[in-house]
């Protein structure tokens, strides 16, 4: 949602800029209470496996805390529990001016800096040789990935706030498509390059991608991604300009909700990936 | 007609170079950052990528005498505080003396056993933290027979 309000609220005439900034706002916390039920699930999910039935769990909770893990974890769950209060400090009816600026160039600090945790608690860090273009590679695809779904989710829910308040004619795709489209450009080639580099390292052969189950959900996540790449495609090359000449906006809610829908399969089947260990068996 | 004069003529011509010199970037740059990335990729070690057992004495199922110490080499160094290492002796565990790491090899780990082994059936249950963030667990079952 951070991104968001940076690249594409500005971008947007002035009249609905308000409107945009409290929905990326109002959307960022709502993440940001889904985030901290996540975060509470990734330990619990390690603890789990971290288990040893021969301690007392909080035993064990305390030494996976101070594993370089654990310490990350940490990081990212304090990260997790700021996020809301920044951005409920971002509110124009706690803040005015300078501070409620402030507050959202913090909160967009923090979700940069969060960017990193996949990376730094997941393969990226399995090797120190490479580390070094895994770690800000694997940051890059989180950042992009939720500028381009994080970005969709927030036109369409802006759209939706739009039609509650100005009734069945309300839109703001018009306004909203031609600012998000590049954004969704670039952030789904950053996707397929630093994708592309992170298969290469952890694949150890065209024959793994079937024989380990890290290489089929590898093929699930790609086959998932280009059908969102197909249907992102039409959205911008037949359903934009039908949008912008006919005014025709229904089409493309339709298409963008299914690109969306599509999308959360995609993190469900990254949230196995990343669950996996590529080596066979 | 303006247009079709030699002028014209050059300048489409030159449109058309520049266009096919665009072309050959954009098909020769990803495809020489393509082979740099395969080539390199080609030679990297997966097995340093994750963490697992290398080898460990006593060997899986080798039968042996009673060890003084169980030593477990890894591929890669464990994350701080998560490795563990337990003598079982079926599904209860044997008391030993703490996973020692070797101060020449931060892959390596001992566990010295203190007391003299029984004959009969033992498994070294060893749990980690690879750098890599996984969780990973192993049994190397081995006998102690008579010396």
């Amino acid at each position: 949602m951070v991104s968001s309000r940076w690249l594409i609220v500005p971008r947007v005439p002035e009249t609905v800029q308000d409107l945009l900034v409290d929905t990326a706002r109002r959307l960022g916390i709502l993440a940001s209470a889904v985030l901290i039920v996540a975060m509470g699930l990734v330990f619990w999910r390690q603890l789990a496996d971290f288990r040893d039935p021969f301690v007392p769990w909080r035993e064990d909770a305390g030494l996976l805390l101070g594993t370089e893990w654990g310490r990350i974890w940490t990081l990212g769950a304090a990260g997790s529990i700021l996020m809301p209060v920044l951005l409920l400090a971002a509110s124009p009816a706690v803040w005015r001016g300078a501070v409620r600026r402030a507050s959202w160039v913090l909160a967009t600090g923090l979700a940069l800096a969060m960017c990193a945790f996949p990376a730094l608690t997941g393969h990226a860090s399995g090797s120190e040789n490479l580390g070094a273009l895994l770690i800000p590679a694997d940051t890059l695809h989180v950042l992009a990935a939720g500028s381009w779904i994080g970005g969709l989710l927030f036109v369409l829910v802006a759209e939706g706030v739009e039609r509650r308040r100005g009734g069945r004619d309300g839109s703001l795709l018009a306004e909203i498509v031609p600012v998000f489209s590049p954004v969704a450009l670039v952030a789904a080639g950053v996707l397929v390059a630093t994708g592309t580099v992170a298969s290469f390292v952890h694949v150890e052969s065209v024959g793994a991608l079937v024989s380990t189950a890290y290489g089929r959900l590898l093929l699930t996540k790609v086959a998932l991604v280009l059908t969102v790449m197909v249907l992102g495609a039409v959205n911008w090359r037949r359903l934009t300009p039908q949008l912008l000449e006919a005014g025709d906006a229904a089409a493309l809610r339709r298409n963008a909700t299914r690109e969306l829908v599509i999308a959360q399969l995609v993190i469900v089947v990254t949230a196995l990936l990343v669950r996996t260990s590529p080596v066979a068996g | 007609m303006k247009g079709d004069g030699p002028g014209f003529r050059n300048g489409r011509r030159s449109e058309a170079r520049s266009r096919a010199a665009a072309t050959r970037r954009g098909v020769l740059v990803p495809a020489l950052v393509g082979l740099i990335t395969v080539a390199g990729c080609a030679a990297i070690d997966h097995e340093a990528l994750h963490f697992a057992l290398s080898k460990s004495v006593p060997e899986k199922d080798a039968t042996v005498a009673p060890p003084d110490e169980l030593r477990l080499w890894f591929t890669q160094e464990p994350q701080e505080n998560s490795l563990s290492i337990r003598l079982m002796a079926g599904e209860e565990p044997v008391e030993t003396g703490p996973a020692e790491e070797d101060p020449d090899d931060g892959k390596v780990f001992s566990v010295a056993i203190e007391n003299a082994l029984g004959v009969g059936d033992y498994a070294i249950a060893w749990r980690g933290l690879g750098q890599d963030g996984h969780v990973v667990r192993g049994e190397i079952p081995f006998t102690v027979a008579v010396r």
